[in-house]
């Protein structure tokens, strides 16, 4: 009778601690994976106009960094969107994009932080781009020069111009979320324009992450710890942003949502996610940033 | 419901035959509740009895009959515009609500038909009944147990939670077992128990089409076995006796609620809990310590079962079960949500005529959010033979959102009491015997007096009650629980009155009492719910033979 006891005793325990791993079901009812082209691609909820107009929030300042692995000064641009964002807390988001190869082709023991997108959004700016590090403040084209391309040493001075603007689009989330178990984030925002205008404006999303360790050539070596800060994983389609309003009317609301699955390699309390409205054609100029924590 | 009425009877009536030889024996119970509404807009009544049933009843009426290792009960239930099972509603079926056959073979013990069970402390699985809060988790099934000897036994079960006349659909399955043993003076009763419960595909597919409308993020896959065990022992050491159990589940879909915001979201969580209590006395002193943690331990049958309807088990509360009106108003649950809290009572008897009690609660949230505290004195004083007295002083802090399940701020009390008994006849004086039916009353008396100080919830209350009893026979009590300053000014000061009357001839009891009942959580034995208010009769029988 002991004998028996003991081993209905172990069986328990380990059931117990195992959490009955053999004792797997079938369950095909449930819909874990989406539909094709419902992750990573940004989405229309609704429109309305808003009761009550919310003031206009202060304008934050996208800067966009093309750089390389094989770009020996693009340190040098990295550390000055550092600093640029440092300055302003919580105010301006950098999207180190890597593009324009071969400079942008990683080193053969380090990893690769090319996106798929990362040429396309150097080509929104200009076209036949073979020197980096460039870059833009909110896109905007500057008087004198013939693109929004302009060098890292005048983005401190133009992105303080930048933030002293107002703006018509207000950036709110309105919901997050994080499944550490299968990597998803979801997010929905909404952008509530202040004012009428009659642009047609855009909405992107861009997922950024930091802290990467690996090789950067530098204007003396090849530096085998470098820190990657900002780098562009990923944009969610349509890359090139997603139209939400055509001439809004002052109150109106547009909220757009998205989910997407963040892969392993990537260090999620490092990423963020930066969400913008601009335009597209003519003028890509950004009228208003947000930047997001995954976690 | 005629067909299992024919088969019982032919059963009991074949036995009842053979009984003329060999003498079994025949026992049972009834209890028969009325009410008569009496709408009171002031207080609040304002549920479907009081708008136009205007009465209710119900009534058990249970026989047992037992010969030769047989055992055979039923019951037969009945409900008529009844709030008891949800105070929402008007419920009304009768028939037959209990049937089980139960025999004995040696070490062998079979039961077929609705059974009550329990395994360890009933934390892992408690099948039992409450009807004064209207539970009954009585299982439909089969169970076997084998006791080869004293220091041990296990047992099995199968089948499906009653539900009202019926049953949830979804099917239960358990083992249990107990062995008694000792190193030296040291003693043990050490147990394991393993408990499933299967969905049923109706109510997976409801719960696969909630989940197909959550964001992908929260999206997962609900299983349809929860699996749970357990382990507990008890150690026994001279005056020392500590209780441990420690059980878990499996992950499974289970809703929970916001403690802030009492948002509701459905979750794919495991759970388990850890439960200790230490007791120890020792001439006139005694001590009890007990701790609990509980993880998301929600044991139900199905995750759409509401109330108390459909719960598995029973987790025991860390807090004094009160018994006078005003320190049992904020009377508290476990939270199988999640809680983690420890409580203390230390008793100790000076003399024959005074002793002591403190009682105290410490319960949070896992989050460390306070849900409940209680610190509790009570000083017993037997002033005489005729003579006896209670003092004491409650103070309480009670988490009135996660409790009472919507906004309220947390309550703050400080409650002390008096009860007071005197017999009004002499003690000392022998009676003479007496025949059957001339048994002499014994007059006492009893009083007492409470007041609950609070700035929240509906403000402070005063309570007195007197009751005259000629014992073995007869009951009076009157009581009026007043709202002395409600906590806004413009509220009305509301007397919640009663008047109860009791009559007892040998094992039978009539009551009948009118009384007017503030709303509020309702208890008995750890288990509580939320309940309107309630102004009106009620009548009651209840016996046994």
């Amino acid at each position: 009778m002991k004998k028996i006891y003991s081993v209905f005793l172990c069986v328990t325990l380990v059931v117990m601690l195992n959490g009955c791993t053999g004792c797997k079901e079938v369950n095909t009812l449930v819909n874990l994976t989406p539909p094709n082209g419902i992750y990573d691609q940004l989405v229309l909820d609704t429109t309305f106009l808003t009761a009550t107009f919310p003031a206009a929030q202060p304008k934050n300042v996208l800067i966009e960094d093309f750089t390389g692995e094989k770009c020996d000064n693009c340190p040098r641009a990295q550390a000055r969107g550092v600093t640029v964002v440092e300055t302003n807390p919580g105010r301006v988001s950098v999207l180190g994009i890597q593009c324009a190869p071969p400079l942008d082709n990683p080193y053969f023991s380090s990893f690769d932080l090319r996106t798929k997108h990362g040429d396309d959004l150097l080509g929104l700016e200009a076209s036949n781009v073979t020197g980096l590090p460039t870059g833009d403040v909110d896109r905007k084209i500057y008087s004198g020069n013939p693109n929004s391309l302009i060098s890292d040493f005048i983005w401190p001075s133009t992105t303080t111009s930048e933030l002293a603007l107002p703006t018509i689009a207000n950036i709110d989330s309105f919901s997050k979320s994080y499944d550490p178990a299968g990597r998803i984030f979801s997010l929905k925002q909404n952008v509530t324009f202040t004012k009428a205008s009659t642009d047609t404006f855009y909405y992107s999303a861009a997922i950024i992450e930091s802290g990467m360790v690996g090789l950067q050539l530098t204007p003396t070596n090849v530096d085998s710890h470098f820190v990657f800060q900002h780098v562009l994983r990923k944009m969610i389609e349509p890359w090139n942003g997603l139209n939400i309003a055509n001439g809004p009317a002052a109150g109106k609301t547009c909220r757009v949502s998205f989910s997407t699955i963040l892969p392993s390699n990537w260090v999620a309390d490092s990423c963020r996610v930066v969400t913008f409205v601009h335009r597209r054609g003519a003028k890509n100029d950004v009228e208003q940033v947000k930047e997001t924590t995954i976690k | 419901m005629l067909k299992k009425l024919i088969i019982i009877l032919f059963i009991f009536g074949s036995f009842l035959a053979k009984a003329q030889d060999d003498k079994g024996h025949l026992s049972g119970d009834v209890m028969i509740n009325t009410t008569v509404y009496d709408r009171d807009t002031v207080i609040g009544t304002n549920t479907t009895q009081y708008l136009h049933e205007k009465s209710s009843a119900e009534a058990w009426f249970t026989l047992n009959y037992r010969i030769d290792g047989w055992s055979f009960t039923t019951r037969f239930d009945l409900y008529n515009n009844s709030p008891l099972l949800n105070p929402s509603e008007a419920y009304t079926a009768q028939g037959l609500a209990f049937y089980q056959i139960d025999k004995k073979i040696d070490k062998w013990e079979f039961t077929a038909g609705h059974f009550y069970d329990q395994f360890g402390s009933g934390i892992l699985f408690r099948a039992y009944e409450d009807r004064l809060i209207g539970i009954d988790y009585a299982m439909l099934g089969v169970r076997v147990q084998y006791t080869p000897n004293d220091s041990f036994m296990i047992k099995a079960f199968t089948g499906e939670q009653k539900n009202r006349f019926g049953v949830w659909p979804q099917v239960m399955k358990g083992i249990n077992s107990e062995k008694i043993w000792g190193i030296g003076n040291v003693g043990f009763l050490t147990g394991v128990g393993f408990l499933n419960r299967t969905l049923d595909q109706a109510t997976m597919n409801t719960l696969a089409n909630e989940i197909n409308t959550l964001p992908y993020a929260q999206r997962f896959i609900p299983m349809y076995n929860m699996y749970a065990g357990t382990i507990y022992n008890t150690i026994t050491f001279k005056n020392f006796s500590l209780y441990t159990e420690y059980a878990k589940k499996s992950q499974e879909a289970v809703f929970i609620t916001d403690p802030t915001t009492n948002d509701v979201t459905l979750q794919n969580l495991p759970g388990d809990v850890f439960y200790t209590g230490l007791n120890y006395s020792f001439y006139g002193f005694g001590i009890t310590l007990q701790y609990k943690k509980i993880n998301s331990f929600i044991m139900r049958t199905t995750p759409y079962a509401t109330i108390l309807d459909g719960i598995m088990d029973y987790l025991p509360a860390l807090s004094r079960q009160n018994s006078l009106r005003l320190p049992a108003l904020y009377s508290v649950s476990a939270q199988a949500q999640g809680e983690q809290g420890i409580q203390g009572d230390v008793t100790y008897s000076i003399d024959k005529h005074n002793s002591f009690d403190v009682n105290g609660s410490y319960i949070n949230l896992p989050n460390g959010t306070a849900l409940y505290r209680e610190i509790f004195g009570e000083y017993i004083k037997t002033f005489s033979k005729r003579v006896k007295g209670e003092f004491g002083i409650q103070s309480l802090v009670y988490n009135f959102q996660v409790y009472e399940g919507h906004p309220g701020d947390v309550v703050h009390t400080i409650t002390p009491f008096v009860e007071m008994s005197i017999r009004l006849d002499d003690p000392n004086k022998i009676s003479p015997d007496v025949s059957e039916g001339k048994v002499p009353l014994r007059p006492s008396i009893r009083f007492e007096l409470q007041y609950l100080s609070t700035k929240q919830d509906s403000g402070s209350y005063a309570y007195a009650l007197v009751e005259l009893n000629l014992a073995p026979r007869y009951s009076f009590a009157i009581s009026d629980m007043y709202n002395i300053i409600p906590s806004h000014t413009t509220a009305d000061k509301i007397n919640y009155y009663s008047a109860f009357f009791a009559y007892t001839q040998k094992q039978t009891r009539f009551t009948i009492g009118y009384a007017k009942q503030v709303a509020g959580v309702i208890c008995t034995g750890g288990v509580c719910r939320v309940e309107p208010a309630f102004s009106g009769v009620r009548a009651g029988i209840t016996t046994n033979f």
